[in-house]
């Protein structure tokens, strides 16, 4: 009897005109590693409730098929014990922390299902030793940073001492470190044949090496396939693109360099792990005979229009010192200058200062000490309104921005408060509609729409008034690989439109593939400012500040292949261009 | 934010040891004995009480509570000052006047009325933050649930709610923050200024209702209500020093009370002089 078994499951959320996941079966052994794919709003998360009993049991809509734990149907089984077999690791740290401290949380789940208090002690000291935060046992978990939180979810999962774990997108809040930290932890539950795993994650790049199976959703909630990674790259890639699926970066780089060999008549299976590529890439480069290969000098692969207004200054900080109301300083001696068309990101952990920082460029928040400038001129005396028209700030969350019933008027609205005249307002608006790819769904309400649909509405809100400087948090957080390169696109628009374009992101292929500087930013201090290309040089400086270098970068490493200054690749293309 | 203000703040001291619920009693208890009091030295002997009992019971400084307590003699001082300047004797005419502020009379029952009901209520927010500093909210909702047989899903379902506050919190001057940066302001008038507040206040609801959700499922996910019975990871009893501590609190109010009146300044109780 397989561990898991799943038949002809047919899911449909009440109010919902079509099933989140329908017909679906397949079977899990003990101790296998699955990763779900599919693209947003294919019913991963919803396939993910359905393991441990809490869909049919706990939510309405319809349910067909069946479900068996260890034999156990999950629609009728006390939720008690379901939920003791498999534990499921949600999305967002916020909503799965139920207690005020760190133990309490882990105690919790033990409580609900009678464990005596002894047994509960050692269960509890033994899980927070696991995830690493037995030393935190005392704290208060809303002071925890994302990734503790997620551990703390993730020993929380562990104290009923489950058989299955299903990981919901853990890291998808995490900052690079902590995601990677949450890796390694996954990676040692594998290691210890005690559970079966079942994943959620569009990160793939250092997840791959434990899949031992794919089960590929279609974006209707049916099963596409189900079979071993390379066959389901292999077989569906073609499918996976169209869906807007991430697939790992190696593969990425495998795909197109196979495209380039083609010429030369040489073929390569694209690789699915990081050590595969290593090995399979040195294959390639094996007539060389040197150990380290330095070819030629770095190319631009980003032609830099070096224009005399490229030296304008649009934003000067000097200085800057900023504390909440509690005296302790969340930034100290900010001090760096944004010219006319940069595209700069702004980077570091959670934690670090980066949302205060554009919060008080954008003057939302004033200085505590220092000067920002804007166009040469104080921040504070400028009036909130002429600020937001020389500089538009995407926020993190896109539904905070909305204020209006139907996507239309939501463009429409802050035209409306200038006064323009209808005409103006209806050709700009659709203008906008058009280029956003929103135009069908103007009478929609902002608030229905799909996550990449309401990031993209956001950002069009913001470029009503032809802002010089537009500012981004998190742009392609939780977002499929379609709906980021959508953004990256746009943004690589607007930034060769001329506009200054400044982002927050944990994403370090988005930093290293779009962006020319880098402010990084460590404990509230500057701890680089320049060039993007030198700072994922700098090895050491990127791992104190828990940042993560790009895969092209740690996979040239592997390779020992370098530009000839010894500078190594930060990009796919530069990559594919030493590789080459 | 509330915590600001009031919060916990963790020590040993015979106060914090004390069970939290029988804590809770004492303190209610000491709410009424407090309120029924309307002659100012009486309430005025409470007070001391309050304060020697925070000095010597408590263990906490003066500089931790010093928030809270600038808060509550501003509050009782504005109380009493305005009772003694507009208490209704003043504006009886035939009533005399002990002294006048301007054209103001200050009648004898308006001092003492006014001065009863600022140290009462100095007396009754000192209580509240002494009960607040030195008792853990999870240890009260363990001791409720334990000790008081409250339901647990109650207790703990509020206490989660609890510690989404700051959150929601956060979540709101977010929201704030996104719609200042479009520029859309509301206008100077009041109408306005509300209707803008409505729609921040549903985006607000929007992001809560998804959140709690979720929150849902996870605490599902932990078998929470799933029995009718639970164990404790924090067993709490009621100890004899429990019941001294209540029995204590109780003949400190009755011996107040008799001695105060044997000297005759307690005349009455009443509810609400």
């Amino acid at each position: 009897m397989s561990q898991i078994s799943v038949n002809n499951l047919t899911w449909q959320y009440d109010g919902r005109s079509r099933p989140a996941i329908s017909n679906i079966s397949f079977d899990v052994e003990r101790g296998e590693f699955i990763l779900i794919l599919g693209s947003s709003g294919s019913g991963k998360s919803t396939l993910a409730l359905c393991l441990n009993g809490l869909i049919p049991q706990e939510m309405s809509g319809k349910f067909s098929g069946k479900v068996k734990i260890e034999g156990l149907p999950t629609d009728t089984f006390p939720l008690s014990q379901l939920t003791q077999k498999v534990g499921v690791i949600f999305q967002d740290p916020e909503s799965q922390i139920a207690m005020l401290k760190v133990e309490d949380d882990v105690a919790f789940g033990l409580e609900n299902r009678l464990i005596l208090l002894d047994e509960m002690k050692i269960r509890v000291k033994e899980s927070l030793k696991s995830v690493g935060l037995l030393e935190n046992k005392d704290d208060i978990t809303s002071n925890l940073s994302g990734g503790m939180k997620q551990k703390l979810s993730l020993a929380s999962m562990l104290a009923p001492m489950p058989d299955i774990l299903v990981f919901d997108e853990p890291t998808s809040n995490l900052d690079p470190k902590s995601t990677q930290d949450l890796f390694n932890m996954i990676h040692k539950l594998k290691q210890s044949e005690k559970y079966t795993l079942l994943t959620v994650e569009h990160k793939l790049d250092y997840l791959m090496d434990m899949v031992d199976r794919v089960l590929l959703l279609n974006p209707d909630g049916t099963l596409l396939a189900d079979s071993n990674p390379r066959n389901i790259l292999k077989k569906h890639f073609l499918r996976i693109k169209e869906y807007g699926i991430w697939v790992p970066t190696v593969f990425w780089i495998g795909i197109k360099l196979k495209d380039r060999l083609k010429e030369k008549d040489i073929s390569i299976e694209p690789p699915l792990t990081i050590d595969e590529a290593a090995n399979k890439f040195k294959l390639l480069l094996k007539d060389i005979k040197d150990d380290e290969i330095n070819i030629g000098k770095k190319v631009n692969v980003k032609e830099k229009k070096e224009s005399q207004d490229k030296k304008f200054k649009q934003i000067e900080v000097k200085d800057l010192n900023f504390a909440y109301t509690n005296k302790k300083y969340v930034l100290k001696n900010i001090s760096f200058a944004v010219n006319k068309g940069d595209f700069l990101a702004i980077v570091g952990p959670n934690g670090s200062g980066k949302t205060t920082l554009v919060k008080i460029l954008t003057g939302l928040l004033k200085p505590s000490f220092g000067t920002i400038s804007l166009y040469g001129k104080n921040i504070l005396a400028i009036d909130p309104v002429e600020i937001s028209k020389k500089m538009g700030f995407v926020f993190q969350n896109p539904e905070h921005q909305f204020l209006s019933d139907t996507v239309y008027n939501e463009i429409a609205l802050s035209l409306r408060l200038a006064n323009k005249s209808e005409d103006f307002i209806k050709k700009k608006v659709n203008d906008l509609l058009k280029q956003f790819e929103l135009i069908e769904l103007k009478e929609k309400n902002p608030f229905s729409l799909s996550q990449g649909q309401k990031r993209r509405l956001s950002v069009a809100t913001m470029l009503l008034w032809d802002q010089d400087i537009l500012i981004f948090d998190e742009p392609t957080f939780g977002q499929d690989f379609k709906n980021s390169q959508q953004m990256w696109n746009i943004l690589k628009e607007l930034n060769s439109m001329g506009k200054t374009i400044i982002v927050i992101t944990h994403d370090m292929s988005f930093v290293s593939e779009l962006t020319e500087k880098v402010v990084l930013l460590f404990e509230g201090e500057i701890k680089y400012f320049g060039n993007t290309f030198d700072l994922f040089q700098k090895r050491g400086l990127l791992l104190n500040s828990n940042l993560m270098e790009p895969l092209p970068t740690t996979l040239a490493r592997k390779l020992k292949i370098s530009f000839k200054d010894g500078v190594f690749p930060t990009t796919i293309d530069e990559f594919l261009y030493l590789i080459n | 934010m509330p915590e600001i203000f009031f919060r916990y703040i963790e020590k040993k001291s015979i106060f914090h040891s004390i069970n939290p619920s029988i804590k809770l009693i004492a303190v209610l208890i000491m709410f009424v004995a407090v309120t029924l009091v309307m002659d100012p030295i009486t309430s005025s002997v409470f007070l001391l009480l309050i304060i020697l009992s925070t000095k010597f019971l408590s263990n906490l400084k003066y500089r931790e509570i010093i928030t809270p307590l600038i808060l509550s003699i501003s509050t009782a001082t504005f109380i009493a000052i305005f009772n003694i300047l507009f208490y209704k004797t003043n504006f009886v005419p035939e009533l005399p006047a002990i002294f006048n502020i301007g054209r103001l009379k200050i009648t004898d029952a308006a001092l003492k009325i006014g001065l009863s009901r600022g140290i009462r209520v100095f007396s009754l927010i000192n209580l509240s933050i002494i009960f607040v500093s030195t008792t853990d909210v999870t240890a009260l909702v363990d001791s409720l649930v334990q000790n008081m047989k409250m339901p647990y899903r109650i207790a703990y379902g509020t206490l989660v709610a609890y510690r989404m506050i700051p959150l929601l919190s956060d979540e709101f001057s977010q929201i704030q923050a996104s719609q200042k940066i479009r520029g859309v302001l509301p206008k100077k008038n009041i109408r306005s200024k509300i209707e803008f507040f409505f729609k921040q206040a549903i985006t607000l609801m929007v992001g809560a209702i998804r959140r709690s959700d979720r929150l849902a499922l996870a605490m599902d996910s932990k078998a929470f209500g799933a029995s009718k019975k639970r164990s404790f990871y924090r067993p709490k009893r009621v100890e004899f020093k429990d019941v001294i501590f209540l029995i204590s609190t109780i003949l400190v109010i009755l011996i107040t009370y008799y001695i105060m009146w044997k000297i005759g300044f307690l005349k009455k109780l009443g509810i609400l002089a």
